[in-house]
């Protein structure tokens, strides 16, 4: 027999969404019932406010172990029950890595202008890359909040890709408008860069400080854009912007470096180990 | 450590092991339902305890009662708890109490 909930067990079972989704679909039912059995117990014992009691430890007992849950939730698990990294998850990681390092590049080398292209496709598909890595680690926790965040990312990243490869390939199909698009492509990447790094650093996903830089420095590098270094403030946007593109080239690395090198969880059990043993 | 010894032997769920935490520690320490269950998660991500198969008879009890039970392997990292700890008392037994009586 599974009874109703009271008033009470529907209060706190919605306030069950503070923990990590898969939490909750783990566990709701039974910390509902085992509430419901605390207030029972606490009615039952007759201590003059023991329910509000109840309900003190009880929010004092959830604010700290969802937060800790959230924190914990993506931790890399201990190597002890870890295996290596998937080759899905290295090549994902390395195409970060080399998406970040072709933008740095660009501070130390010079390349050839009809090349310019290569690297800004490489560094589109890096960031891309590393999109799709995160949301494979995100979506068993939260599928909706990981494609919030990724398919923005995504999205604006194949356009402005699309955006740098269209002229290479002779084709105007925005005529005199093309270059007003780009400037919008370009914005939209910066714009879901910054996001995705900001998420990251907000839910505490792979390497969360990088995701903080990556927030921040991809926020600096609009200020780099055309309309906004053609200025009379372009003595400072342009080293800004520049200060803004290497800590997103440097942020993808590093992101590119954790997911790579991430280790999963292992389906295999610790030997068992029998009574006595 | 807690959630280890208070399932034991036996087969309990989440209220009975609070119930037996609070009891083993004369009230010093009382886990909620967050405390609980975020532990019992980790404890079956690693492998040291198990859900039991088997549900509560509907007409005895809800339904949503899940039971938890040691693994071979929860048993070994009890043990090796409980050797460890015996270790520092002994270790500590000859001054600490003398230290603050």
């Amino acid at each position: 027999m599974i009874p109703r909930d009271s008033a009470h067990e529907r209060v706190y079972r919605g306030l069950l969404r503070l923990y990590p989704a898969a939490f909750r679909m783990r566990f709701s039912d039974e910390m509902v019932q085992l509430f419901g059995d605390l207030l029972r117990n606490a009615r039952t014992e007759g201590a003059p406010g023991g329910a509000a009691r109840t309900w003190l430890r009880t929010l004092g007992d959830l604010a700290v172990t969802a937060a800790s849950e959230h924190a914990r939730r993506d931790r890399p698990v201990a190597h002890s029950l870890a295996a290596a990294p998937s080759i899905a998850s290295r090549a994902l990681g390395l195409a970060g890595i080399l998406g970040g390092a072709v933008l740095l590049a660009a501070f130390l080398v010079e390349i050839d202008p009809d090349l310019n292209y290569l690297r800004l496709l490489l560094f589109n598909a890096g960031a891309i890359a590393i999109g799709l890595a995160v949301h494979r680690l995100q979506a068993p926790g939260s599928r909706r909040l990981s494609v919030a965040v990724v398919a923005p990312l995504i999205l604006a990243n194949a356009w402005y890709a699309v955006m740098v490869l269209l002229p290479t390939l002779g084709l105007a199909p925005f005529a005199g408008d093309g270059h007003f698009v780009g400037f919008l492509a370009g914005l939209a990447m910066w714009l879901t860069d910054s996001a995705f790094g900001f998420v990251i650093w907000r839910i505490g996903a792979i390497a969360r400080w990088v995701g903080l830089a990556l927030g921040i420095g991809s926020l600096l590098a609009i200020l780099g854009m055309d309309r906004f270094v053609q200025g009379d403030f372009a003595w400072f946007f342009s080293p800004v912007a520049l200060a803004g593109v290497g800590v997103n080239g440097l942020a993808w690395i590093l992101l590119g470096l954790a997911v790579a090198t991430r280790r999963r969880a292992s389906d295999a059990r610790p030997q068992e180990i029998p009574p006595g043993g | 450590m807690y959630v280890l010894v208070a399932i034991g032997t036996e087969e309990r769920h989440g209220y009975a092991i609070m119930r037996e935490i609070a009891r083993m520690t004369e009230g010093a320490t009382r886990l909620g339902p967050g405390g609980i269950y975020t532990t019992i998660k980790r404890l079956l991500d690693d492998g040291l305890i198990e859900e039991c198969d088997e549900r509560p008879d509907p007409e005895l009890d809800d339904q949503r009662r899940r039971y938890y039970r040691l693994t071979g392997a929860g048993r070994a990292v009890a043990a090796a708890e409980v050797r460890r700890l015996e270790s520092l008392v002994r270790a500590a037994r000859p001054w600490a109490l003398e230290a603050v009586e």
